[in-house]
């Protein structure tokens, strides 16, 4: 409602008083507010009958607009619970916090269902394969990482497709600019930046047909998401992604 | 700047934890309980300073900490904010009729209240009590028909 149609409707608002009863006085014109009703038709929403006092409320309050259904029958004993104690309770506002509690501690009991998963990392959640079209190689790493903490990065190099003596491993440089690696395994002959921040280290293979396992351990240098690509030789680029959580 | 935000990052998580885990979680601290607060004192530790000892990320840390907790004391009281960060007192036990709702939602047990009724009020049974109320602070605090005072 705009505040030229609040104006024109003339709305009022009903504030309890010291003698505990309504009175409708001018207040501030904001639309929905409860307790704001209109001089004609007793309540600015029509879904709700009358306005109605609150034994709780404290003076000077604006006084409920509530619900016909919900008006208790002009028979029904006044609702206090305990006349000998003062205190400064309220059960609407319990019942809604207990409500909260409850799905909080289903919502932490889920954080740490999805912590054993490997949603936060080094878990079946995280592990992540991937193999471009074409190579005779794969990377598997891990998905979502922690800032600071260390994590391996693995390529698998497949003797039976790629008879060669040494290998080249490219990383591209948002991956080389966002991790900080710690040590190789087996350690690289050589490595050299190229273009763009890419780094590309030089690995000898050792004899043998038995797959050959390259180790890079890393850590992030932030937290965020992370696109790297990673390139065995002159093969494609697999895509590297991770989520770095703070 | 980062050590800040991290300060004050663990400074909220640890607000809301401690509201979500319930007024009688704060109250009722056991040997247990203490060790628990010892170790998440080390783990939070390690994430406020990460590996930087100097004096000066000691006393920056220790400042957004103190600060803050003087700006939300400051917040609860001139908003509307300290019932939703203290809560607000439940009662437990009117005319000596425990409230069996609110026993459960606040997790507190028939044998905590005639302990707290032993413990402050030398009460022997719940009919002796008029009302038991857990305040916001955790405690369970006894008021006793006066008849029934020793």
């Amino acid at each position: 409602m705009t505040r030229r149609a609040d104006k024109r409707r003339k709305l009022f608002r009903h504030v309890r008083h010291r003698d505990g009863v309504c009175h409708r006085q001018r207040g501030p014109v904001r639309s929905g507010n409860i307790g704001q009703h209109s001089k004609k038709t007793s309540c600015a929403w029509p879904e709700y009958g009358p306005y109605s006092t609150n034994e709780h409320e404290p003076e000077g309050l604006a006084c409920r607009c509530v619900a016909m259904s919900s008006i208790p029958p002009p028979s029904a004993p006044p609702d206090v619970r305990y006349p000998d104690l003062e205190i400064e309770d309220d059960p609407r506002a319990q019942e809604r916090e207990w409500r909260v509690k409850r799905i909080s501690w289903v919502f932490l009991y889920g954080i740490i269902l999805a912590a054993v998963l490997g949603f936060f990392g080094d878990g079946p959640a995280s592990r992540v394969t991937a193999r471009p079209e074409g190579a005779d190689w794969l990377v598997s790493y891990e998905r979502w990482l922690r800032r600071g903490a260390a994590e391996d990065l693995t390529v698998w190099l497949n003797p039976d497709r790629s008879p060669r003596s040494f290998a080249t491993v490219r990383v591209n440089g948002a991956w080389a600019s966002s991790m900080e690696i710690i040590r190789f395994e087996p350690a690289p002959q050589t490595q050299r930046l190229e273009a763009g921040g890419a780094l590309a280290f030089y690995f000898a293979l050792p004899a043998g047909d038995a797959p050959t396992r390259l180790n890079i351990q890393y850590k992030p240098r932030g937290w965020g998401p992370v696109d790297g690509q990673l390139a065995v030789n002159e093969g494609p680029w697999a895509r590297v992604w991770h989520f770095v959580f703070p | 700047m980062d050590m800040v935000i991290r300060a004050a990052a663990i400074y909220m998580f640890l607000l809301i934890l401690l509201r979500l885990m319930g007024k009688r979680t704060l109250s009722e601290v056991s040997t247990f309980d203490f060790v628990l607060l010892l170790i998440i004192g080390d783990a939070t530790q390690n994430a406020l300073i990460e590996q930087d000892p100097s004096l000066t990320t000691a006393i920056l840390v220790i400042l957004t900490l103190v600060l803050l907790d003087l700006a939300l004391s400051f917040l609860k009281r001139f908003t509307g904010l300290e019932s939703w960060v203290e809560g607000r007192p439940v009662v437990l036990v009117a005319y000596g009729q425990p409230i069996a709702r609110h026993l459960r939602a606040s997790h507190v047990s028939h044998d905590d209240i005639l302990q707290a009724a032993r413990l402050t009020q030398g009460l022997e049974r719940m009919n002796q009590i008029k009302f038991a109320v857990l305040e916001t602070n955790g405690g369970i605090s006894i008021i006793p028909y006066p008849h029934a005072t020793p």
